[in-house]
C-alpha cells in the first residue's frame, strides 16, 4: 500500500495470494486510511507571523518575546503575554535572555573622525607661486651674498658707448680744415630725467672754447633720456668757417647749474698733445676730459646694513610679519643670522661670541 | 550634496558607521578603515548623493564593505576562534556584554546586520531592508533568527558558568 515493494516482491505476492485463497482479504488485515476525513486540528497554530498574531502559546512563545523587544506587540497581546508568563513560571528564564540579546553602544569609545572633512579648495595661480619662490630665492641670495662677502666697498664700472664715427669723422674734417675754422660740438648731457644739450664752440689754436646752453627743445624732438647719468657725443660739425671767433668776445651763454656742475672749475685736460696739438685733437681732449674722464661725483656706497635692511624689508613685504632676516656681528665679526620665510620655516645660524 | 552637508554628514553619522562596524568585527582598526572608506566613497560621488539620503547611503556601503571583510576573514579563521569557550571557562568569568558579543560574532553577517542596524541604530524594518538589500519579510525573519539565537547562546553560556 505504500508502494515500497519492487516489481518482483510484488509478482510473489500476488502468486502466494492466489495460492492461498482461504487467507482474508487484504483490505481487511490493512485497512487504509483516508487522509481527507480527519483534518488536522492545529494547523493554523503551526502557522508564523512576524509579528505575532493572536495570543502567545508554548509553540509561539519565542516569537511575541522577540516582538516585545523588537516593540511590535499590541497593547492586547502585551498584557497576553504577560499573562502567559505568570501563568507558566518556566519560561520567565526565556522571557529574560531574550531581553538581553538587546545590543548596546555602551563603553565603546568612538575615535574623531574630524579628518574625514573636507575643505574648500584654494586656487593659487601657478606663476603666484613660481613668482613667490623666485624673489625668495632671490632675496636669500643677495642675503648670502651681502653678508658673507668681505668689507671691500662696491664699485661701479661704467661704460659708455660712444658714436665714435662720428668723432672720428669730425677729427678728420679737423684735419682737412684750415687753422682759423671754429667747430662746434654739441654734447647731450643727461642727469636725471632731463637731457640738457651743451654746445661747445672750438676755437684754433688750443684756446679755451665755451659751452653754450641752448633754449631747451621741444621735449617731444628731446634726445632720449637714460636711467644712467653720463653724457654721450651726439655730433660735430664746423661753425661760421668763413668768420672766425675773437676769443676776447663771449659768446652767449646761459649755463644752468646742472651743466656748471657737469664740469667741474679748473679741471684740467688729461689729453696731452704729443706736439701741437690741432683742433680736433682738442675736441678729442675736451670730449674725454670733460665727459668721458670725469669723476662721478662723491657718494657713500651701500654697506652691509643697507643690504640685511633691503632684504629684511623685501622679506617682510613678501612674507608678511613673520618673515624677515636679522643679522647681528659683533665688529667684523658676524655672531648672529636668522632667516625667516614664514610661520615655522627658517634659518638661524649662531656663532661663539 | 554640497561641500557643508557632506562635513555634515561626518559630524552626525560617522559614530554610528562605527559603531556598526565595530560590533560587526570586534576589530577597532578594521571598524576605523570601515568609517574611512564608506565617506570616501561618498565623497567620490558627494554630487550624486541626495543630502536626505546619505545616511542610507553611508551604512549600505558599510554593510557592503562589512560583508566582504568577513567573506574574506572566514578564510582565514584561527584555531583560537572556535575555541572560545573552553578559554573563557579557564578564565575569568566573562560579563554578559562580551558573552553577547560572543554570540553576535556566531550570528551569520547577514542575521549580524539587521540585528546591529536595528539594535544600535533603531532603523525600522524598511529601513534595514533598503540598507540591506533584503525584502521585508526577510528583514522581520532574520532578526528573529538572531535574536532566538543570541538567547540559545547566552542561555548556554549561563549554564556553562
Amino acid at each position: 500500500m505504500d508502494g515500497r515493494l519492487t516489481t518482483q516482491q510484488e509478482r510473489a505476492l500476488d502468486a502466494f495470494l492466489t495460492a492461498n485463497p482461504d487467507l482474508p482479504a487484504l483490505q481487511e488485515v490493512l485497512p487504509g486510511i483516508d487522509a481527507g476525513a480527519v483534518p488536522f486540528p492545529g494547523t493554523d497554530a503551526l502557522k508564523r507571523a512576524f509579528p505575532p498574531i493572536g495570543t502567545p502559546d508554548a509553540y509561539h512563545l519565542d516569537d511575541f518575546l522577540v516582538a516585545r523587544v523588537e516593540g511590535d506587540l499590541t497593547m492586547e497581546q502585551e498584557r497576553a503575554l504577560d499573562r502567559y508568563l505568570l501563568a507558566h513560571p518556566g519560561n520567565e528564564r526565556d522571557a529574560r535572555l531574550v531581553m538581553l540579546t538587546r545590543i548596546v553602544a555602551a563603553g565603546l569609545v568612538v575615535p574623531s573622525f574630524g579628518h574625514l572633512k573636507r575643505r574648500q579648495a584654494r586656487i593659487i595661480p601657478l606663476f603666484v607661486r613660481f613668482a613667490a619662490a623666485a624673489a625668495v630665492a632671490a632675496l636669500f641670495s643677495i642675503a648670502l651674498w651681502s653678508v658673507l662677502r668681505g668689507d671691500e666697498p662696491t664699485r661701479r664700472v661704467q661704460v659708455a658707448e660712444l658714436p665714435t664715427p662720428d668723432i672720428d669723422n669730425a677729427i678728420q674734417k679737423a684735419h682737412d680744415s684750415t687753422s682759423d675754422v671754429s667747430y662746434e660740438a654739441t654734447i647731450d648731457h643727461v642727469d636725471g630725467g632731463s637731457t640738457d644739450k651743451i654746445v661747445r664752440v672750438v676755437r684754433p689754436g688750443g684756446a679755451p672754447g665755451t659751452d653754450v646752453h641752448p633754449a631747451p627743445s621741444d621735449p617731444a624732438s628731446s634726445p632720449r633720456t637714460t636711467r644712467e647719468s653720463w653724457p654721450q657725443l651726439a655730433e660735430a660739425r664746423p661753425v661760421h668757417p668763413a668768420a672766425p671767433m675773437d676769443p676776447r668776445v663771449p659768446v652767449a651763454v646761459d649755463v644752468p647749474e646742472q651743466a656748471i656742475a657737469a664740469v667741474p672749475d679748473g679741471a684740467e685736460l688729461a689729453y696731452e698733445p704729443r706736439s701741437a696739438p690741432t683742433v680736433a685733437e682738442f675736441v678729442l681732449g675736451t670730449v674725454r676730459e670733460r665727459v668721458l674722464d670725469r669723476t662721478a661725483a662723491p657718494e657713500s656706497p651701500l654697506g652691509k646694513d643697507d643690504a640685511v635692511a633691503a632684504v629684511n624689508k623685501g622679506l617682510k613685504r613678501i612674507g608678511g610679519s613673520e618673515a624677515g632676516v636679522q643679522v647681528e656681528r659683533t665688529g667684523q665679526r658676524i655672531t648672529h643670522f636668522d632667516l625667516r620665510l614664514g610661520r615655522g620655516l627658517g634659518v638661524t645660524a649662531s656663532r661663539g661670541r | 550634496m554640497t561641500l557643508a552637508e557632506y562635513n555634515a554628514a561626518v559630524d552626525t553619522h560617522a559614530d554610528g558607521i562605527y559603531r556598526f562596524a565595530w560590533k560587526h568585527l570586534r576589530d577597532r582598526d578594521g571598524a576605523k578603515d570601515i568609517v574611512q572608506e564608506s565617506f570616501a566613497r561618498l565623497w567620490v560621488k558627494v554630487e550624486d548623493v541626495d543630502a536626505a539620503k546619505v545616511k542610507s547611503y553611508l551604512f549600505t556601503t558599510a554593510h557592503h564593505l562589512i560583508v566582504d571583510d568577513v567573506r574574506k576573514s572566514a578564510r582565514s579563521t584561527t584555531l583560537e576562534d572556535h575555541h572560545e569557550p573552553l578559554r573563557w571557562t579557564a578564565q575569568s568569568p566573562p560579563d554578559l556584554q562580551k558573552v553577547l558579543e560572543e554570540g553576535l560574532a556566531r550570528l551569520p553577517e547577514v542575521q549580524r546586520s539587521v540585528v546591529l542596524l536595528r539594535d544600535l541604530e533603531g532603523y525600522s524594518y524598511e529601513e534595514v531592508a533598503e540598507l540591506t538589500g533584503l525584502n521585508l519579510t526577510q528583514v522581520k525573519v532574520y532578526i528573529y533568527r538572531g535574536r532566538t539565537a543570541l538567547k540559545d547562546y547566552i542561555g548556554k553560556m549561563e549554564l556553562v558558568l
